[in-house]
Parts: structure tokens; sequence; C-alpha cells
């Protein structure tokens, strides 16, 4: 690592240890607090110290401030002998976890703020580009943007992963966690007794319900030949059958009002022609389905032959999953980022939320939590515009500028500055 | 009246006397094995281990206790095939006997008159299971919390059985009494194999020895037919190129993906190995675990869920799952690992 970028990480560094000292016993404290793993990354390190076990808050809570790591997790299972090695651990159970990261959710915003750079000529790349065309230099920094978008994106899926918890599996949201991940997403752990013990298999179905993955339309009479109408899909049923009759609704919706979105997305299927009476038959809908009425076969533009129905309800089913990372959730042994703890990949804390104020929460205000001072000049080389503590920054691009200590910390963690000398 | 009402469970007990024969599972840790070295109890004894041999021998298709209403001398002789069982200490026998026991159980349901069927499976899966569930309204009679449900559907690999296509209400999933049939087969047998399990190790005493001795080489035979079976199979040098590769990787513990795991076994079952002897080259891996791997396997094998025996995915499907080797060249323009066949050497066998 040069030199710049040492002293550059050794001053957040700083300022991460400042703030555990001051913090106190803020950190997020787990259940079963001594069966649980923990792990580290330390600063100037690409290893992660694991394995660890804290009999309490405090002794945790020595290490952050003797360390300053950069992440800090805990292991979502308990454990018998959690500082064995993981065969040998005897795996008592573990929180259901969720994981939603925007970066999954295939936003187009994502392609306008993501770049790469060059490390030896400072070259602003695209994403996808992995050689330098400026100095032909294959090291390359890749650097992964946040905007307001992408956050917005991320928590309309756990509103929706929310109403799937609470309605569909009956969770109690008091034993629920929620935490912002410090970066561009949210984490969730239930911890309900009655979840700690399920296997690896049935967090999978678990997974494959809140994605709709795998899910059958048949098995809700859905097919060409429709099941009797008393048994089909209606808004006032629980679960899936509730939530397909509902959003196919909304899909109906969204074409009677124009929503360009939903009709440039039907007409990669349909004829022109169906999308439009699709629109009129909303009124039709208003009391109940009328699934009949979708039940159309046509030929697709590509001169298939579709049936109408099982292309709205497909995209039903897009609108009203939600896009959780289903590796996360069906790993009984994944460790999570500590809440409460900073994310070193921003410098922002990984803050709990509390769950009736998810729809007010403005994670970039709110969990900026370093100081503002000292002031310090850094070198950028690159940054869209961005939103941070209320205040707009940039665009930057290879330019000295002035900021406060926890915007200049901020583009450090992003890889995509250093304190100039 | 409620469901715990002593009274009620009486007299479920004595209309269904496999319920009775449940209830000694759980007592028969107290039973006194001396009582059946005693003149005259030769027909007990007798019966209680040609119980174990069938089991032991010819698995779910063994033939004892079908008939609706057990025998006294059945339900008499129960605890004893039980402690048995337990005195042969071999996990292949326990399992092998569960499975048996669990199949004949659910087979007995279908036997009760259909007005009744409902109150026993629920007494069952409520009292014996310790499920937490719920008596519902035709057609889905019954509704059980999702994570008793997962516990056992995810063995069951009909896509019906998946979450996803269950209705999930504030965390019940409603059953239809087949289904619900299904889910409690698939828990006795967790359940009995536990049971034996924990009656731990019990002496042999000396009356019994003769007959445990039987027993053993039941089990020997029924052993040695496996491997013979399997030494008649393909030799692992034999194997296609992608199948040695899948073999090394497992053995290496290294990360192999459902569906490599899911075609290794397919490949196996269809060069004709039997459950156990893939369950022994899992068991290799740290993170093994027993129960599962051999539902799965006996899934693809089709001994579980519809009974079809799922073929070996063909060499385009591993193909495009990156597990070909060489894009087959090495293969000679095979569709189906199957078909693969070259000796060691390198020449052609066919
Ligand atoms: S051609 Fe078929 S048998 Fe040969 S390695 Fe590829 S997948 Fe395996
Ligand atoms: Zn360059
Ligand atoms: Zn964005």
């Amino acid at each position: 690592m040069n030199n710049d970028k040492k002293r550059s990480l050794e001053f957040v560094r700083g300022l991460f240890r400042n703030y555990y000292e001051a913090m106190g016993n803020k950190i997020y404290q787990p259940s079963k607090f001594e069966n649980r793993e923990f792990g580290y990354m330390p600063f100037h390190q690409k290893i992660m110290i694991r394995h660890l076990r804290f009999r309490n808050l405090d002794e945790l809570l020595k290490v952050l401030k003797r360390e300053a790591p950069m992440h800090v997790y805990r292991s979502a299972a308990i454990y018998h002998l959690p500082t064995a090695p993981m065969e040998e651990k005897g795996w008592l159970g573990a929180e259901l976890i969720f994981d939603i990261d925007a970066d999954h959710l295939e936003l187009p915003c994502k392609k306008e703020h993501d770049f790469n750079y060059c490390n030896s000529c400072f070259e602003i790349l695209k994403p996808d580009e992995e050689i330098c065309m400026n100095c032909n230099s294959g090291e390359i920094t890749e650097v992964e943007w946040v905007c307001g978008k992408c956050i917005t994106a991320a928590r309309d899926e756990l509103l929706k992963l929310l109403s799937f918890l609470e309605g569909d599996f009956g969770l109690n949201p008091d034993n629920m966690t929620i935490t912002f991940s410090g970066n561009r997403g949210y984490h969730v752990a239930v911890h309900e007794d009655k979840i700690l013990r399920l296997n690896r298999e049935a967090r999978q179905e678990i997974a494959e319900y809140i994605t709709a993955s795998h899910l059958d339309i048949k098995a809700y009479g859905l097919s060409e030949n429709l099941r009797p109408l008393h048994d089909l899909p209606d808004y006032i049923d629980p679960g899936w059958k509730g939530r397909i009759a509902k959003s196919t609704y909304q899909i109906l919706a969204r074409i009677n009002s124009g929503d360009e979105e939903t009709i440039n997305k039907l007409k990669e299927t349909l004829p022109e022609e169906n999308i439009q009476n699709l629109g009129e038959l909303l009124y039709e809908w208003s009391e109940k389905p009328q699934w009949s009425l979708l039940n159309l076969k046509t030929h697709s533009r590509g001169g298939k032959r579709i049936n109408q129905l099982s292309v709205l309800v497909s995209l039903a089913l897009q609108i009203s999953r939600s896009q959780i990372d289903t590796v996360v959730t069906t790993d009984i042994h994944r460790l999570l980022r500590l809440a409460n703890t900073l994310n070193g990949k921003t410098g922002l804390l990984a803050g709990v939320i509390k769950y009736d104020s998810i729809e007010d929460i403005e994670p970039f205000e709110q969990f900026l939590v370093l100081p503002k001072t000292p002031e310090v000049k850094v070198k950028v080389v690159n940054a869209p515009e961005f939103q941070l503590g209320g205040r707009r920054y940039g665009p930057y691009s290879r330019e000295v500028v002035k900021l406060p200590a926890n915007i200049a910390a901020y583009l450090i963690c992003k890889e995509t500055a250093i304190l100039a000398s | 009246m409620t469901y715990s009402d002593p009274y009620f469970i009486e007299r479920l007990m004595m209309e269904f006397p496999f319920l009775q024969q449940m209830r000694e599972y759980i007592g028969s840790f107290g039973i006194r094995l001396e009582d059946f070295a005693e003149p005259g109890m030769e027909r007990l004894v007798e019966k209680a281990v040609s119980r174990v041999e069938q089991a032991l021998v010819h698995g779910v298709r063994a033939s004892y206790g079908t008939g609706a209403k057990p025998s006294e001398e059945e339900i008499l002789s129960y605890p004893l095939s039980i402690a048995l069982v337990a005195m042969l200490e071999d996990s292949y026998a326990t399992r092998r006997f569960a499975t048996v026991e669990a199949e004949r159980y659910s087979r007995l349901f279908e036997k009760i008159d259909p007005g009744n069927v409902r109150d026993v499976l629920y007494f069952v899966a409520r009292e014996v299971l310790r499920m937490d569930v719920k008596l519902s309204n035709p057609p889905y009679e019954f509704r059980i919390h999702f994570t008793d449900y997962l516990r056992y559907s995810v063995k069951l690999n009909e896509p019906r059985f998946k979450l996803v296509n269950r209705i999930m209400d504030r965390g019940y999933v409603p059953l239809r009494r087949p289904e619900m049939l299904t889910i409690i087969k698939n828990a006795l047998e967790e359940y009995i194999e536990e049971r034996l399990r924990s009656i731990g190790r019990i002496p042999t005493p000396d009356f019994l020895k003769p007959h445990v001795e039987r027993l053993r080489n039941a089990l020997e035979t029924r052993r040695w037919r496996e491997t013979e079976q399997a030494r008649s199979k393909i030799p692992l040098e034999s194997w296609p190129p992608c199948m040695q590769a899948l073999r090394q990787r497992l053995l290496a513990g290294e990360h192999v993906s459902h569906f490599g795991n899911f075609t290794l076994a397919a490949y196996l079952i269809n060069i004709g190995w039997e459950t156990e002897q893939i369950l022994q080259l899992y068991a290799q891996r740290g993170d093994f675990d027993e129960r599962i791997a051999r539902y799965q396997i006996e899934h693809i094998a089709g001994k579980r869920g519809g009974g079809t025996r799922y073929t070996t995915p063909s060499c385009r499907t591993i193909q495009t799952h990156g597990l070909c080797i060489e894009e087959g060249r090495l293969c000679g323009g095979i569709k189906n690992p199957l078909q693969y066949r070259r000796k060691p050497g390198g020449k052609e066998k066919r």
C-alpha cells in the first residue's frame, strides 16, 4: 500500500477510535452474547480476524477501542464453542437474517454513478473497463457509489420484506432487529425462539418464498384451465394468493394510468392492442379479480404463442417479491455486521432503525456520526455529486478540496480520495 | 372437551391400538425384559424377533402388522422389538426399523374410520409429535406452524410442497388431510428414530443372546448383499471425467454446488450404488448432515416423493452448469454421462 493511502486510512482510523472511545456502550448487544462468534477486519489488512468470543460488551468494547477496526462482525448463529474451528463449534441455532443491498437491485442509476479508475494515472473508466485506456495499466480501483435513488429502492424492498415477515410468517416486529448496513442497504435479523433451529434447507424455502422463486402459478389455480371461481386468488386471501390478486390489480391500474415503465415491460411480450384493452379491465376488477377476462391466448411480439394471464401474473410477482440476497439468508454460519458499529466502506454508522420509523429515516443524515472537525485537504480522484448530513458536495474530478473530517472520511473509505500532503 | 383431556386420550387409545403402541415407545424404557424369559412367553419373543428381522431384511416391504387392529400379541411384544433394535447398537438398523415403522403407522391411519381420521391425526401431530397445529375447516382441515411444516416439507420434492406454493397465513400453513398425513409420516420416522437412539445401550440378557445373534446375521446379510452389488459396479477409473472431478472435489472438502451434488448422486444411483454407500462418500465432509443427505439421496433414487427415480442429467445440462470437463472432448460425443464407456487404459469398451 502506498504511503499516502496508508496515512489517509490512519486518519480515518483515528476518527473511528475516537468514536468508539466516546460512544460508551451504545453498541448493539445480540442475545446469548457469550455464544456468538465475533470477527473484525483491521485497517491496512485484507484478512479478517475471526472466531473470537467475548463474555460481555465491555470486553468487546476494549478491543474496538484498542484496534479501531474497519469492520466489526458477529455471527447470526449461537455456538457451544464460538472460538473453535467451524466443524467443532457446535451449532445451537441461528437468527434468521436478511440482507437487502441496492447493488443487487439492478437500478438504472448504478450505471450513472459507479466508476473505475486507474491506480497509476487516475484516469476515470467505465465500471466494466478493466484496463486503463490511457496507460494500459491493469491496476484498477472499482468504486460503487450510492445515491438517494439507491437508498429509496432498498427501503422499498425492506418494507416489502417486513410485510412478508409480519403478515405471512406471523413474526413479531419486537423480535426483529432492523439496521442500516452503513452503505447501500438494510439488514434484518429475526431472533424469535421458534426460528432459531431452522436448518439450511428450511431457510432456503423461506428465501424462495420471499423472492417468489419457483412459484408455480398453477398451484394458485391460475393456468389456461382456470379453477372454479371461488378457488382463485382474491384480494382478501392471505399469503401469495392475496398478493397475486392485489399486485395484478396494481399492474392493471398502472396500465390504466399510462405508466411507461409497466407498459414498456409488457410490450416486450404482448401486442400493443392487448395492452390497451388491459387498462380498461381495471373497472371490472374493482370489486373482485376477474381472472377469466385476462385468460387469453395470444401471440407474442416474437410470434410465440403465449398466455396473457401468465405474462401479467409474472410481472405481478416481480413487483411484489422482495429482492433479498438469498445467499445470506441460507447461510447458517454467516457473520453479519454488528449493529451500531462503523462501516469502513463509508465511515457511516450501521445503526439500528426502529420498526415504526423506517419511512422517516434518512440514513445519510442520521448515521453520519463522525465529527465534522478538523477540516482536511483531500485529493479527490472522482466523485459524482452527493448529499451527506443534509449538505451537497461535488461533483469532484481530480481536484484538491478542503472538507469536513466526516466527509473526507467518506471519500477515503470509498477509495476515491487521499489526504493531500 | 379438549384434546389433552385424559378421558379423551384413553378412549382414543382404546379405539386405535396403534396409538397404544406408540405410547409403548414412550414407555419402553421401563419394560422388564425378564418378564419375557418366563415360560410361555416364547411366542411373544418370536413375534418380536421376527418383526425386527423382517424390517431389516425387507425394509418397507416388510409385511408384519398391517391389519387395522393389531393382535394382543403384537401389542405386547412391541416393547421387546424396540429393545432388540437397541441391543443391536447399529445406526443402520435403527434407521431402517424407524422407516419401516413410520410407513406402517401411516398405512394404519388410512384404515381408520374416515370420521375419526381428523381427530387421530390431530392427536398424533400435537400430543406425540409436539407440533404447533390447529384444526380448521375443510378442505384445509389442519393449519401447522411454518417452522414445523418446513422441518419435514423440505424433504419432499413435489413442487406443491414448496412453501412458496402454499398459503401462508400469519405463520400457519393450511394443509389438506392427505398432505398432513405425508408430513406426519415424515415426522414419525424422525421421531421413532430419535426415540430409538435415546434408549441408548441395553445389555443383552442371556436368554435373548441367540435371538440377537440371529438379527445380527440378518443385518450382515443385508449389508453384504449391498456391497456385493456395489462391487459389480463401474470402477472409479471408468467413471466419466466430470463425475471423477465431482468426487474429487467432494473428498477434498471443496465447494460443490447443489446441482453438482445432485448430479453425482444421480449418477451413482444409476450405476447401482445404494443409499448407504453414497452417504459414506458424503459423510467425509464437515458440513454433512446425514439425515438431510439421506432424504435427498432417497428422493433421487425414487424411494420417496413421487417414486420416480431421477436419471442422471444430460451432458448438455452438465455443460451449462460448467461441470463438464474439457467440453466433452474426452468422452467421444456422448449425450449422457451414463453412456461413457472407457477402460482405464483409454480403450473403448464397446
Ligand atoms: S461430455 Fe458428458 S460425461 Fe463427458 S465430461 Fe462432459 S458432461 Fe461429463
Ligand atoms: Zn492509467
Ligand atoms: Zn443510485
